[in-house]
């Protein structure tokens, strides 16, 4: 089974990351909300509505590309976007040409498709998700053979889109992107989800403090003496404490009060990949 | 529907494998007028010099061959020659649309074949199914656009065809369009129409094919598969003196033989209508279930 017991929940405005290794059951996902693949069992809703019984209501409203942009070889990047787009219905034909330049393919947008590289195919994938004006955009692996440069436009493109007021799902393996992007992410792991929620709260760490002084060992002994505080340890030059997260105000005061002043002080936060690795390999245990 | 069936053909139409089968068909509708007018003038030739040659066994057994000169009551008229002439054009229709059944029948199964199967080798079928209302209208779309296609093709063939005989005829001033009326163009209509009507069910399972498979060689294979074996088993079966001889009847080139007027010798002509029947049982068959395994099915890549 691809996904077992999904149960994801995006809210309009948000930016939503889908993280998973490979295999994971991303783009099965994707594939269930685009309904060309059908669930053994449960429902995906959308926009409220049921998509087995409102499927046109809520794929109008959606723009998406799955793993690698496909299109027709031998027609242009623009005769494949306006095909699209005639077929969507009621699409004006500026929106084709408004997508193709945000993208910044306006001056291949005549090339056959087949001509293209692949860095091309990928904002050729981008902008056909743009075509139709959607309120739900879902991206899957969007910076795949894209440069540097191409990966940071769309990853401006992403926060731009998320500013209008669109909601965005954006499937990837790269936790970096991610991170710099996503308000919120679900952790897919063989079909399951380890976890779900805001960004912010996954990478605020387990409450420790990171503290750096000229006389860490002066600095120890006085953090331990501090019955409110749990345990010390040093770590790369640092020294970690357990304490509450909006508690550092108060230990600097403390430390300062007994003639301690700290050079560095700050929340421990670990970083997505730190937090993805964490959760996938407690999983395989 | 009329949106998608306009996309689909938009897409037929810019595809350089249809062009080349209608440059196919423009070159060989064209060119096969030569051969044609080449045989009906051939018999005429000879026939009006009156010398027919007669072999005759002797007493002595061996066989011996005589220029009979016939009586001139007997020999072809110069106006007699002209009429056969003439018939040439007074054909030209049933003999083009007899080869228009093959070749619309070869290159819709190509056609069919590539634009089904060609969805699922590019990995459009997907972004695409996103873009329409509902799997059963694009499919219909896309069957539709097809079936557009190839009678489209079917009419450039037999007005190419048509067209070249009038013209080798006018060059040899006997560009006579005299037995043109009314009852020949409802003929005509007919004919044209019931040939269309036979090319249909291998082209759906043709489709079906591709649909299953998910590509267009299993498409041309099953398309193929049909025509061929259909004609060997019909030929097989045809001669038997047991119940075998019947299966035919429910295959679907003995029906269509049926319905667009052929026949042959030994064979027992088959009622049009019941003709008509079986190949409906075919294409609506083929079709119901096209789009039944097309909506049932998840589409992966």
């Amino acid at each position: 089974m691809a996904v077992k017991s999904l149960d994801l929940e995006i809210h309009p405005g948000q930016v939503f990351g889908l993280l998973g290794p490979n295999g994971s059951g991303k783009t099965t996902t994707i594939s269930m909300v685009l309904d060309l693949v059908r669930p053994t069992a449960g429902s995906v809703q959308l926009f409220g509505l049921p998509l087995a019984q409102h499927r046109w209501a809520c794929l109008r409203r959606i723009g998406a590309i799955i793993e690698s942009p496909a299109f027709y070889p031998y027609l242009s990047g623009r005769d494949n976007l306006r095909l699209m787009a005639r077929a969507v219905g009621d699409v004006p034909e500026s929106a084709v040409d408004d997508a193709i330049d945000r993208v910044g393919l306006t001056e291949r947008a005549k090339s056959a498709y087949k001509t293209y590289s692949l860095g091309m195919k990928q904002r050729l994938g981008i902008a056909f998700t743009l075509v139709r004006q959607p309120d739900f955009v879902i991206l899957d692996e969007p910076t795949n053979g894209l440069d540097p440069a191409g990966t940071r436009e769309v990853r401006e493109l992403i926060i731009a889109l998320a500013r209008e007021g669109r909601t965005v799902l954006l499937a990837s393996h790269l936790l970096h992107e991610v991170q710099q992007v996503c308000s919120h992410v679900a952790i897919l792991k063989r079909g399951e989800l380890l976890a779900q929620g805001a960004v912010e709260e996954m990478l605020r760490g387990d409450g420790s403090l990171l503290l750096r002084a000229d006389d860490l060992a002066a600095l120890q002994r006085a953090l331990e003496q501090v019955e409110w505080l749990g345990a010390v340890e040093q770590s790369n030059g640092y020294l970690r404490v357990r304490a509450p997260v909006d508690s550092a105000a108060r230990v600097n005061a403390l430390l300062a009060e007994r003639g301690i002043f700290l050079s560095e002080l700050r929340p421990e936060e670990s970083t997505l990949e730190e937090y993805f690795l964490d959760l996938t390999e407690e999983s395989d245990e | 529907m009329s949106r998608l069936v306009f996309v689909e053909l938009f897409k037929l139409r810019r595809r350089l494998m249809t062009q080349i089968l209608a440059l196919l068909v423009v070159a060989f509708f064209i060119f096969v007028q030569v051969p044609r007018w080449h045989d009906q003038t051939r018999p005429s030739d000879e026939g009006s010099s009156g010398a027919v040659p007669v072999e005759e066994v002797g007493p002595d057994g061996e066989t011996r061959t005589f220029i009979v000169i016939q009586p001139e009551e007997a020999q072809r008229s110069p106006r007699e020659d002209a009429a056969l002439l003439d018939e040439f054009l007074e054909t030209t229709f049933d003999d083009n649309l007899a080869i228009v059944r093959w070749i619309a029948v070869l290159f819709g199964i190509v056609l069919t074949a590539a634009a089904l199967g060609s969805e699922y080798s590019w990995g459009t079928l997907r972004p695409f199914l996103t873009c329409v209302e509902s799997r059963t209208k694009y499919l219909g779309a896309k069957l539709a656009a097809l079936g557009m296609m190839i009678v489209a093709g079917m009419m450039l063939a037999m007005a190419l065809g048509v067209g070249t005989s009038v013209v080798i005829a006018a060059g040899d001033g006997r560009a006579e369009l005299g037995f043109v009326d009314a009852a020949y163009l409802e003929d005509a209509f007919f004919d044209f129409w019931r040939t269309a009507y036979g090319v249909t069910p291998y082209l759906v399972v043709t489709a079906l094919a591709a649909i299953i498979g998910r590509s267009a060689l299993t498409g041309a294979f099953a398309g193929f598969g049909l025509l061929i074996g259909d004609s060997i088993a019909t030929g097989v079966m045809q001669g038997s003196t047991t119940w075998l001889r019947y299966v035919p009847d429910y295959l679907p080139g003995h029906n269509v033989d049926a319905l667009v007027g052929v026949t042959f010798e030994d064979v027992a002509t088959r009622d049009p209508w019941a003709a008509a029947v079986v190949l409906a049982v075919y294409a609506f068959g083929a079709l119901a279930l096209s789009l039944w395994v097309f909506h049932r099915r998840d589409v992966q890549a």
